[in-house]
């Protein structure tokens, strides 16, 4: 079985919102990272993404931007997220997804890139621009599925009804909910007919429901807590450490993610 | 009809040329992108929309542009003819509000209130600024920080017609991140706002949409040039940046299998310099960036890296997916020339003929003469000044030394109230 379908049993069952939280490897350093994931597992951490750097994010925000600046600038790459995925495995029983965009997995090669995934640990990959569309080039699904990692599907508010019945053929795990129109971080506004979208969804798939994208305080997760089954928390993260400077007090970020009263 | 015109390298209904192309996009832009290619699919079968897109072209614009016969050019080489397609003629000084127009139409069509822009060199940031004024659009307008300093006419330019103009100062700070930056405005106000990307790249449908409005380059060097000399073209030469004006002018001559194509790229400072140049097709390798599948210049692990070019315009990490194929397919060639060589042919340019090239233009010019000589009397090159070189006074007086402009600059600036 996979290490999410555990997780979201154990969330259902405790009947509160699953959180999955986010690191950009390489960023502060590949040594924060480890101690960062720690403080994200103790935090509360269902679900942690650790996202390859790369040069052109075409989803994310400033902050996350340039934290990916950052990782690259020490050359952070693949390979690194490989082994800091690998350590994770030994230490934790969290589910790790890999997230990033897809010219890292084709310049890696896709079917090496999912298999290296799935032995150092990663049980799914959110790579937003790879539409199942692209699959008779690219058998990026294929290969996810052929190594059990979840291909999270990535829908938003522009969503058609087409698009989403596209997405939900190929739909395992959960389905990452974006909350509004824009890229990650705390300026997007949640879409007034997110939570018609959520019950749609409900409708018509078992999944459940990660919303993400600018979700930073408990008021973010009180809007949503109607219909969200897990939350992300990704660019507040690394807002906290970029004012930090650079002694970075893990333990302010552990208490950060418990204040979020899930 | 115009739009109907159809070859064998064009896309499939997906957006794919051959492995190339396609719609690499993130799930928040596919529904506006099928809005637009349904838009566009439309548009092409109304003779309105080719009504009006034509009449904007000729009563606003000024087309048809000029094929000129370089005489003295010609001359100077002893080799091949060698004719000019004066597309900086146009209205804003470059090929590009061609598909500022016809794109400006669908925004209308689909009833958008703004328009998104990238821009490099200034003359797309300029022409989507022009046709936004001329329709009523709201207008922004990204440029990388670099661009913004060494393209600085523009942006005045740009902000004159209204449009705000947003200076880049993430990654290299250059076109691909202004492109970056566009998409993001465009995830974030898809339901207001049309993304009117400035080349042939970006996810299906944009190559295929700015190539077909750009080939009216093509189509009229066709007849112009049977008008003149009776029969086609032996080489079509020019610059290639995202591949806008080189798609337009070659796209109508691909069925002509007399007809060569040759794509310059922009060479810098020589294309063994890592990250000191823009020619894909010599140190480029596949990818998929920016929402298409294409050549790109790129590091070990598929991270686009620093380009380099003396023209702004060309300095991009990618090139158009149709491009790619018809490399591919061996039907279009590239070379490249370095910045030095882009200077020597603007200033012979201007000498010999008082045509003054764009940067980006100088290097189609630059390889024209190198191949002119190669070749018998009675052959026929047909070179694309796709732009005119007002915009790049600033780099060449610097690249020339001019210390009369110097002088100038340094007087404009202490008396400057």
């Amino acid at each position: 079985m996979n290490k999410i379908d555990t997780q979201i049993r154990k969330i259902k069952s405790s009947k509160s919102i699953g959180l999955m939280t986010h690191v950009v490897v390489g960023y502060p350093n590949l040594r924060a990272n480890e101690q960062l994931i720690q403080a994200l597992v103790l935090g509360g951490s269902d679900f942690v993404e650790l996202q390859i750097p790369f040069s052109d994010p075409l989803a994310d925000g400033p902050l996350i931007m340039q934290a990916n600046e950052i990782a690259l600038k020490q050359h952070v790459n693949v390979k690194d997220v490989f082994k800091l995925l690998n350590n994770c495995k030994k230490k934790y029983d969290t589910p790790f997804l890999l997230m990033g965009y897809f010219n890292s997995l084709y310049s890696f090669g896709v079917k090496r890139f999912c298999e290296e995934a799935k032995k150092n640990g990663a049980s799914g990959l959110i790579i937003p621009d790879i539409p199942p569309e692209e699959e008779h080039q690219e058998n990026f699904l294929y290969y996810c599925f052929k190594n059990d990692l979840y291909a999270i599907r990535v829908l938003s508010p522009a969503s058609t009804s087409k698009r989403v019945k596209i997405n939900l053929n190929y739909a395992k795990g959960f389905l990452y909910l974006v909350r509004g129109y824009g890229v990650t971080g705390s300026s997007i506004k949640m879409d007034k007919r997110l939570k018609t979208l959520a019950s749609n969804l409900k409708k018509n798939s078992s999944l459940p429901l990660a919303l993400g994208f600018g979700i930073a305080k408990s008021k973010d997760i009180d809007d949503v807590r109607d219909f969200a089954d897990i939350v992300v928390v990704g660019s507040a993260i690394i807002d906290i450490i970029m004012n930090q400077g650079k002694r970075i007090n893990f333990r302010f970020i552990e208490k950060y993610l418990r204040s979020l009263h899930l | 009809m115009f739009f109907s015109y159809k070859t064998k390298f064009d896309a499939d209904e997906s957006g794919h040329f051959g492995s190339f192309g396609g719609r690499y996009a993130p799930e928040m832009l596919i529904p506006t992108l099928v809005e637009l290619e349904n838009a566009y699919n439309k548009a092409k079968k109304d003779p309105a929309f080719e009504k009006e897109f034509f009449y904007l072209l000729k009563h606003y614009s000024g087309r048809p542009t000029p094929l000129y016969f370089a005489e003295n050019l010609t001359k100077k080489f002893q080799g091949a003819k060698i004719y000019l397609k004066n597309e900086g003629l146009n209205l804003t000084g470059a090929h590009k509000i061609t598909h500022c127009i016809g794109q400006a139409l669908l925004a209308k069509k689909m009833g958008k209130k703004r328009l998104i822009a990238e821009t490099g060199a200034g003359q797309h940031g300029v022409a989507t600024a022009t046709v936004a004024a001329r329709f009523g659009f709201e207008c922004v307008v990204y440029m990388g920080e670099e661009d913004v300093k060494r393209q600085r006419p523009n942006v005045f330019w740009m902000q004159q017609l209204g449009a705000k103009v947003i200076s880049v100062t993430h990654g290299t700070k250059t076109l691909k991140d202004a492109v970056n930056a566009a998409l993001k405005d465009w995830i974030t106000n898809v339901k207001t706002s049309h993304y009117l990307l400035g080349s042939t790249v970006g996810p299906h449908p944009f190559p295929s949409i700015n190539r077909d409005f750009q080939s009216i380059v093509g189509y009229e060097v066709k007849k112009q040039i049977k008008e003149l000399e009776g029969r086609l073209p032996d080489y079509l030469v020019a610059c290639t940046g995202g591949g806008s004006n080189s798609m337009g002018l070659f796209y109508r001559f691909l069925q002509d299998k007399s007809v060569k194509a040759i794509g310059v790229e922009a060479g810098g400072k020589g294309v063994h310099k890592y990250g000191g140049h823009a020619a894909r097709f010599s140190g480029g390798k596949v990818g998929v960036v920016q929402g298409y599948k294409s050549y790109f210049l790129q590091d070990n692990y598929g991270n686009l890296i620093k380009t380099h070019s003396i023209s702004a315009g060309l300095d991009y990490a990618g090139v158009g997916p149709q491009l790619a194929y018809l490399h591919e397919k061996k039907r279009v060639s590239f070379v490249s020339v370095t910045d030095k060589e882009v200077i020597k042919a603007y200033k012979l340019l201007v000498k010999t003929e008082g045509i003054i090239p764009a940067l980006e233009s100088a290097h189609a010019v630059a390889y024209a003469v190198k191949l002119a000589p190669t070749l018998p009397k009675d052959k026929i090159i047909v070179v694309n000044i796709s732009g005119r070189g007002d915009k790049d006074i600033f780099i060449v007086a610097e690249a020339l030394k001019d210390r009369e402009w110097f002088e100038f600059l340094k007087d404009k600036v202490t008396n400057h109230k």
